[in-house]
């Protein structure tokens, strides 16, 4: 099983990709673990390097377009934010676990990610004018080639149009994405399946939890590894 | 500039946020902010001195609910032709149900940057320049039209300021204009607003 994350700049230090890497090992030993990065050093021996420049200092995250290059992944890949945390399994043995689920629910030719779930669509659409997550996605060889051929015509109108890269999937690429099933990552801030599950600031038995818009992920996270 | 038709406008769009639209609220309540009042009568009274003579029908771009700028503009020149474009499909549906007495307003749904839109009238606004692309990829499809263009210095607002402009040289540079008739700027509330005028 493929698994990538991408490290830019200083905002996360090495101990955020060797802490996912630890977490992505204990939901499937076979894991085989990649990092994009600008500054490999302090990265454990069995992580594969691929070095990228940081190309956009101010909005660190377009970087992550540089993941939809086609051939990039020859197999299907989930990409993980390195805020997120990997849960290990609780307590249900029946329940599917780890990657798996994320793999099962993707499909080929279309971008695969996590869908705002923890809101409700007025939310989503009217508040935030956005239901797409991309702190996880499955990418495969090809599926992120639109959105690569997007960016790569059109880059200061995107990056001066869009603040992040959720608001430009969702505004430009909706046609091109495949959400996965609810349930199976969920927001720290805000819950995981609106109305049935919106309690806030909880961890619950789910496998990824993804801490973005958290003023203190870091401490939260340190409390973790 | 009298705000009274300001006024009924939010009153009739408040119901209709109330009924269809109650997430709208908060970014409803925050369109007559007094920001919104003085950079409008700002740009209305700049605008008179330059507007051409046949001026009778305008283009507002990201005109989010045109619920200040409107008003503003039919007291200065008259009822007007309008046509206002915002890409949030939400905000032009209460913009369409405020206006729906306003024979001459039109609301369009679209993306000012990335859709092809053949832009009507003489004159185009743009006052959230700070929001979006560079104004030249439109100015220099439109040579024969006056712009109207504002923005801010103000790279605080998280998400939405995302090509702020630090002066007005910034905002003639984002522009593309090359005959600039006006070009000012104002502190409100802590923080620059510049216009540019020209074509």
């Amino acid at each position: 099983m493929q698994a990538v994350s991408l490290k830019v700049g200083t905002t996360y230090s090495a101990r955020y990709v060797n802490q996912l890497y630890k977490q992505l090992k204990h939901a499937d030993k076979r894991i085989q673990y990649t990092c994009l990065t600008d500054d490999a050093e302090g990265l454990k021996d069995e992580i594969n390097v691929i070095p990228i420049t940081d190309d956009f200092h101010d909005r660190k995250w377009w970087n992550k377009t540089k993941l939809f290059k086609p051939g990039l992944f020859k197999e299907p890949t989930v990409y993980l934010d390195l805020d997120c945390y990997v849960h290990q399994k609780f307590v249900d043995e029946e329940k599917p676990w780890g990657l798996e689920p994320f793999f099962d629910c993707s499909v080929k030719d279309k971008l695969n990610i996590l869908k705002t779930y923890w809101f409700s669509e007025d939310t989503a659409k009217k508040i935030h004018q956005c239901d797409v997550n991309s702190s996880i996605m499955v990418i495969d060889e090809s599926n992120g080639e639109p959105m690569w051929r997007d960016f790569v015509d059109n880059q200061e109108m995107l990056y001066k149009s869009f603040y992040g890269l959720d608001p430009w999937l969702y505004r430009r690429h909706s046609n091109n994405l495949n959400f996965f099933k609810p349930g199976l990552a969920y927001s720290y801030k805000h819950g995981c399946v609106f109305p049935d599950d919106t309690r806030a600031n909880t961890f619950r038995q789910i496998p990824i939890c993804v801490l973005d818009d958290v003023n203190d992920r870091g401490e939260i996270l340190d409390g973790l590894w | 500039m009298d705000c009274g038709e300001v006024q009924r406008l939010w009153v009739k769009g408040l119901g209709y946020v109330s009924d269809k639209h109650v997430y709208k609220f908060k970014d409803f309540s925050e369109c007559v902010f007094d920001t919104q009042i003085q950079s409008k009568d700002w740009l209305c009274h700049e605008l008179k001195k330059v507007a051409p003579d046949n001026f009778d029908h305008v283009s507002i771009l990201a005109g989010w609910y045109g619920i200040v700028l409107i008003p503003f503009l039919y007291q200065t020149f008259g009822e007007i032709n309008v046509d206002l474009y915002d890409v949030d499909e939400y905000t032009t549906d209460i913009a369409a149900h405020m206006f729906n007495d306003y024979p001459k307003v039109n609301i369009h749904t679209k993306d000012v940057v990335f859709d092809d839109i053949d832009y009507k009238g003489q004159v185009i606004i743009n006052t959230s320049c700070e929001h979006m692309m560079d104004m030249n990829i439109i100015t220099e499809k439109f040579p024969d039209k006056l712009f109207v263009l504002q923005s801010n210095d103000n790279d605080n607002v998280k998400w939405l300021h995302i090509n702020c402009a630090k002066d007005t040289d910034e905002l003639i540079k984002q522009s593309g204009l090359k005959n600039i008739l006006y070009r000012g700027g104002k502190t409100i509330y802590h923080h620059k607003r510049m216009m540019v005028i020209g074509t």
